[in-house]
């Protein structure tokens, strides 16, 4: 790990710095996808989760443990299937006999860094366990409640073509997830690079870390002291009244949507190196955080829109602060 | 053309050599001590007699042919008194019963002159006025207007310095150029007509300037080639039949032998010296405005007549250089003005433009260090770019940020992009910030915002070679 990078980290500028290395270091595996490297960094410093959706074989996956590898802090992974079971993920207490008592046995969700593998194929009631640990960082388990490690982040991943045995995600699950992602497929210069690269080694093997669970805290707290001008937290207002009053818009952005878009806004600011936030900040992070928060019509989707497309336009319709 | 238009026109055209005779009048009393004044008061007295008459017959309206009748009126009495001022005191003295009123008629004569050409001038005015209500619109007026104030700003400006003896020679040396150059000009004008190659637009209003220039400088030379000797002659002569009129005045006068004991010229010129004290300052600063306002009315309207004889000499040329031809001329007469309306309205508004560009260039210079310093300066130099960027087509959308802007222009004009990232980030600091330029920063800002309008914004053709 870097101690060097780290010293003064209240810094914005120390924030700049770290947030170059994370995401240089996550490129030396995932190649050409800087945007999605930036949105996880900012997801993890707001402390909000991130699904990643995309086709099959476009490194969801490896994504995901790049960023494990580089955080140098608790990793579990729980790959969904029909069969798995919310004891699975929470955790059970069982009957140990030598001690002739209950004990509580944890579940891969006690964790600092979760990766949910194919989300929608888990059963509803067992992504139904998560939504307690997504919002209230904290599992039930019979009578006990446990505090999941800060700081705890959920990296799920979907495929959004394959239908057949999969359970889409409810609207209350999907407005817990800060941010949803797709990657898309590399351009040719990419591909060539990523075939380059991984012919003899796998890289992700010789990841090293950048920060470690106390230190994602304490760059969590710096940020916010990023100043947000009441113009431009008008502005997240103004997008997400927008959306909520569109007419092909069945069920707008929750509370919870600008919450997010304003501490995401917050992050963006100080990994970019600055200590307030632009409504370009907002406009970039937009999509990623609103587009999966609203439902449309279906005579809407009828003619080929999408949720994206709606989010797009009122971005091109709503007045920038001066 | 009709026959009212006509009459109106002719009407105009009177009024402004009304104007003429006054503006001559003001110019003698500043220039020649007022010995000139008796020769254009004659005209004047005479010109305007009759076209008193013609105007009386065709004014429709009773009130403007009431105004017109009482400062008319009050015109011509005014001129009387000014022309035998002597006489008509002798008059009042040796009646014996008038000196009550010696005091009022004091003040009355010392002010007759300006009386006369206050009530000329209104009773013109009147007349102007009622001409532009039936026949022309507002804005003809305001264009005289104009004129005339340009042509009061010369004669102001430039009074001082007319020293016509010592600037003779040189003055003559210009005219001579400029007419010459007019000469070459209209010559050329006249060829290409003949031609059939015709006159266009521009043409046309290089014509029409070129021959009023011309005319103004024919009327500079001979009144400057004139020796000075020559001028006092006419001078004497003027006095000599002035004092012919007064003797005979005087002859009147002495009809009634019995009252002149009374009289004493002498006596009543200390009282007028007097009486010169007494003017106020209040009184004088009056005089001044009342002259101010009816100098630059008169010199417009002097301008007006002055388009008329252009008028006049190009119909001349046209006749003389052209007889020969079988070509149908256009018809300059009505473009003519309008041409020559057109070019000094443009004039003004360059005059406008450039002591707008004085303003600012102050404004940025001086008063930008002492007042715009600050926070407030990169907003004032953003808004400026902003205005900048879109009078090259790039306007910054309601829903654009401030960035997204300025990347339309830095990929259209990608040498901008150095000074528009340094000012938009100076200016986001700013705004969303509150962190407001340091001194070093604000002078680099200036820097760049001037080198920013320096840059030539050329964009790459399609398909050009490199």
């Amino acid at each position: 790990m870097n101690e060097m990078v780290f010293e003064s980290v209240v810094d914005i500028s120390s924030v700049q710095k770290i947030a170059q290395k994370f995401v240089s270091n996550i490129e030396k595996v995932i190649i050409g996808k800087k945007d999605a490297i930036e949105m996880i960094l900012i997801s993890l410093l707001c402390e909000g989760h991130i699904l990643l959706e995309d086709v099959p074989g476009l490194g969801k996956t490896l994504l995901a443990k790049a960023v494990t590898r580089t955080l140098n802090c608790d990793f579990k992974r729980i790959q969904c299937t029909p069969d798995l079971l919310p004891s699975d993920v929470t955790g059970i207490y069982f009957f140990n006999q030598s001690t002739s008592e209950f004990e509580f046995r944890p579940g891969p969700a006690i964790t600092n860094i979760l990766l949910v593998d194919e989300i929608n194929r888990a059963l509803p009631r067992t992504q139904s366990c998560l939504l307690e640990c997504m919002q209230e960082r904290q599992i039930s388990v019979d009578i006990e409640t446990v505090d999941l490690p800060r700081p705890f982040m959920i990296i799920a991943t979907q495929n959004p073509i394959d239908m057949e045995g999969t359970f889409p995600l409810p609207e209350a699950q999907l407005d817990r997830f800060l941010m949803r992602i797709s990657l898309g497929h590399p351009t040719r210069e990419e591909e060539f690079n990523i075939l380059t690269r991984f012919v003899n080694i796998d890289p992700l093997e010789k990841l090293e870390s950048i920060v470690d669970a106390d230190q994602v805290i304490t760059l969590k707290n710096a940020v916010k002291d990023v100043k947000l001008d009441n113009s431009v937290r008008q502005y997240i207002i103004d997008l997400c009244f927008a959306l909520r009053e569109h007419k092909e818009v069945k069920m707008g952005p929750s509370p919870r949507a600008s919450l997010g878009l304003q501490a995401a806004s917050q992050v963006r600011a100080a990994i970019k190196g600055r200590d307030y936030v632009l409504p370009d900040d907002v406009k970039a992070l937009a999509l990623a955080i609103l587009s999966h928060r609203i439902i449309l019509d279906t005579s809407v989707r009828l003619k080929g829109k999408t949720e994206q497309s709606i989010v797009e336009e009122v971005l091109n319709s709503v007045t920038v602060p001066d | 053309m009709n026959s009212k238009t006509t009459l109106q026109r002719f009407i105009l055209t009177g009024m402004q050599l009304c104007w003429i005779y006054v503006i001559f009048s003001v110019i003698s009393t500043k220039w020649f001590h007022g010995s000139l004044m008796f020769f254009p008061l004659i005209i004047g007295f005479l010109g305007s007699l009759g076209l008193s008459v013609l105007l009386l017959k065709k004014v429709n309206s009773k009130t403007y042919r009431y105004l017109v009748i009482v400062f008319v009126g009050a015109f011509y009495l005014m001129m009387l008194l000014n022309i035998s001022w002597d006489i008509w005191m002798d008059i009042f003295y040796t009646t014996g019963e008038w000196v009550v009123l010696r005091r009022p008629l004091q003040i009355l004569g010392q002010y007759s002159e300006e009386l006369a050409k206050i009530c000329m001038g209104t009773s013109l005015w009147v007349m102007g006025w009622w001409q532009v209500k039936t026949q022309i619109d507002l804005k003809r007026l305001f264009v005289e207007f104009q004129f005339g104030f340009g042509a009061l700003l010369i004669v102001f400006l430039l009074e001082p310095y007319l020293k016509i003896h010592v600037m003779n020679s040189f003055l003559i040396v210009c005219g001579f150029f400029i007419l010459a150059l007019c000469g070459l000009v209209i010559s050329k004008m006249i060829e290409n007509h003949e031609s059939g190659i015709g006159i266009s637009g521009n043409t046309r209003l290089i014509y029409s300037v070129f021959s009023v220039v011309s005319i103004f400088c024919l009327a500079g030379i001979i009144f400057l080639a004139v020796n000075p000797k020559l001028i006092e002659l006419f001078f004497s002569l003027v006095a000599y039949i002035k004092a012919q009129f007064l003797y005979f005045m005087d002859f009147l006068v002495r009809l009634f032998p019995h009252k002149m004991q009374t009289v004493s010229i002498a006596g009543w010129l200390q009282e007028e010296a007097e009486v010169v004290n007494d003017i106020s300052i209040s009184t004088r600063y009056m005089r001044g405005v009342w002259r101010l306002i009816y100098v630059a009315v008169f010199g417009g309207l002097c301008l007006s007549v002055l388009w008329h004889m252009s008028r006049m000499f190009l119909g001349f040329l046209n006749r003389k250089y052209t007889s020969g031809t079988q070509i149908n001329h256009e018809s300059l007469p009505g473009a003519f003005k309008a041409d020559l309306i057109r070019a000094f309205r443009q004039f003004y508004q360059h005059l406008t433009k450039l002591s707008i560009k004085i303003i600012r260039f102050i404004y940025k210079f001086i008063f930008s260090y002492c007042f715009f310093s600050g926070p407030d300066s990169i907003r004032k130099i953003y808004l400026k770019m902003l205005k900048w960027s879109s009078k090259k087509g790039f306007k910054r959308q309601n829903y654009q940020t401030q960035y997204e802007h300025i990347n339309q222009l830095i990929y259209k004009f990608p040498q901008t992009r150095s000074s528009l990232l340094y000012l938009t980030g100076l200016y986001t600091k700013q705004r969303y910030g509150n962190i407001g330029p340091s001194t070093q920063e604000e002078d680099q800002m200036r820097y760049v915002w001037r080198g920013l309008k320096k840059i030539k914004l050329r964009t790459k053709k399609k398909g050009a070679k490199k």
